[in-house]
């Protein structure tokens, strides 16, 4: 016994991951915990354990999800969050997938800008913000900002690296062919950078969509984040719960769009995944 | 590339290139301050910035909120990590726990950690309760989800090995699973701390202000001292470049055995 165990701790796990219990869920079995959660949610506040103001019943979040569709504020409220996130991806992702590809490709321009870059990128967004709030008051700008800087940074880190990560072999290989510019593009640059660039871009995302609700909690008149605060300030937890499950889905929602255009475009291009 | 073929004189190129930037982004600003071109007194300066420096390093309340943040991220993140890796463990063991809290798990993840903010407001407090709990939470999340992977990670056939010894589940877990997944398990705690201090400033901006650094530079924000803001900006930054390294350099020093038992 004591023999065994001193071999065991030598446990060398692999460099690549094992792909073994990839967890078959049953749906069925996977939806005990939440039906049971929410069978106890139902039965404490419809017997008035906790009072409804700190903890309103499954049926009052229903409703209050039906007012705000009804009252036409949902979505107004998303459309307006939605406008700001994209524009601020756009201007992060114009940025980034530029910025990325300038330090993969030219060495000069790596050495000026790569330690500036990693610098600002290593202050948590969130201490960025007063920062920006200085500069450019409190309005849209401030907002589309701080989305911008959340997507930019692993936009930018992952093309630079997809980029610097393109086999040797395979530029080779397109000098020794004379393919046409278009070609390599195509046929070479495409296939070995966009799953990496993609996971950059879906990062970019989800932490764009992040920084949104931060930044409309924080200073903001319209947009999901502020109804959200607002619905603190009101005590109208039954609104409040039913915006968390909103902008929960809709990130959700996001993430999963991004992975099926990656999808889409590896399929179409080919690509070391 | 090799570090053995680079010269001193490059190494002097590349940290001259490296500075140029910053050094012509300060020389512009300080520039533009001191020709009035833009108003010193809301745009700040290097200068300026350089005195708000000393003036914040010999005031005591910076000193208290600085300590106060610190403190309370230690805190959440040390609840966050002790409840996050039991839980992990938990789940990369058990199919039975898996299957049913992985998708309770997953859509948790998919709300945004901020999003609790408002909830935790009214359920635990707005006061040192809430920003501690929210912390937590933003700290077991990534440890939770690492140690999963880390267990994962593990080769089947050393745990079909502890089978086939009839190692009791303790022993099994002591010598098999914590080694095993350890380099999971450290990650995820290198994330908890940097998830924690960015929980910890968010908190001291959306919870009820109680101290902190991130009251310290909002409060700075609302007297338009940007030379202060910028102070408190490099201090929240080097707190995090500081725990990264840390961090790093912990996972590494542990995780020696690894490349001894693989060379």
């Amino acid at each position: 016994m004591s023999q065994t165990t001193q071999i065991l701790p030598r446990v060398i796990p692999s460099p690549r991951r094992w792909k073994l219990p990839t967890p078959r869920l049953s749906v069925l079995r996977g939806a005990i915990v939440p039906v049971l959660l929410l069978g106890i949610w139902q039965f404490v506040s419809a017997r008035g354990i906790v009072a409804n103001l700190i903890l309103p019943s499954p049926w009052q979040v229903v409703q209050a999800l039906h007012v705000l569709v009804t009252s036409g504020l949902l979505l107004s409220s998303i459309e307006i969050s939605l406008q700001r996130l994209f524009l601020g991806y756009g201007i992060g992702i114009g940025i980034g997938l530029p910025l990325g590809v300038l330090m993969a490709v030219s060495p000069l321009a790596r050495k000026l800008i790569a330690p500036s870059f990693y610098a600002v990128a290593r202050v948590p967004l969130l201490a960025w913000v007063p920062f920006l709030m200085v500069i450019f008051g409190i309005g849209e700008a401030l907002k589309l900002a701080i989305i911008a800087k959340a997507a930019l940074t692993p936009v930018t880190m992952n093309t630079e690296r997809a980029i610097a990560a393109i086999p040797r072999g395979w530029v080779e290989l397109g000098r020794l062919y004379r393919l046409s510019w278009f070609t390599a593009l195509r046929r070479i640059l495409l296939p070995a950078t966009l799953p990496p660039i993609f996971v950059g871009l879906r990062l970019g995302l989800v932490q764009a969509w992040a920084a949104l609700v931060v930044v409309e909690l924080l200073a903001a008149s319209r947009g999901l984040g502020f109804e959200l605060a607002m619905s603190r300030q009101l005590f109208q937890l039954d609104t409040m719960v039913a915006l968390m499950l909103v902008i929960g889905v809709i990130g959700f929602i996001l993430d999963r769009g991004v992975a099926r255009i990656e999808f889409i475009l590896i399929r179409r291009f080919g690509g070391v995944a | 590339m090799s570090r053995a073929r680079t010269r001193p004189g490059t190494r002097l190129a590349t940290f001259a290139l490296a500075m140029a930037l910053p050094f012509a982004v300060a020389s512009a600003w300080q520039a533009a301050a001191s020709f009035n071109l833009i108003d010193p007194t809301q745009w700040a300066s290097p200068v300026l910035v350089g005195h708000a420096l000393s003036q914040q390093l010999s005031d005591p309340q910076f000193w208290s909120d600085f300590s106060a943040s610190l403190l309370r991220d230690a805190q959440g993140t040390g609840v966050g990590i002790l409840l996050g890796l039991p839980a992990g463990l938990a789940l990369g063991r058990s199919a039975l726990v898996r299957g049913l809290f992985v998708p309770v798990l997953d859509a948790t993840k998919a709300i945004p950690i901020f999003t609790w903010v408002p909830l935790l407001s009214v359920w635990v407090g707005s006061g040192e309760e809430g920003k501690v709990t929210f912390i937590a939470l933003a700290a077991a999340l990534p440890v939770v989800f690492s140690t999963l992977e880390g267990v994962f990670s593990i080769q089947p056939r050393y745990l079909e090995l502890a089978r086939l010894l009839c190692l009791g589940r303790l022993v099994t877990l002591r010598r098999v699973v914590l080694p095993g997944a350890m380099p999971g398990i450290l990650r995820g705690v290198h994330l908890a701390l940097l998830y924690g201090w960015l929980a910890t400033i968010g908190a001291e901006y959306l919870f009820e202000a109680g101290g902190g650094i991130g009251s310290n530079i909002m409060g700075a924000r609302e007297l338009y001292r940007l030379d202060l803001v910028v102070v408190d900006m490099i201090a929240i930054g080097l707190v995090g470049v500081l725990l990264d390294l840390a961090a790093g350099n912990t996972e590494r020093f542990l995780l020696r055995w690894q490349e001894r038992a693989l060379s």
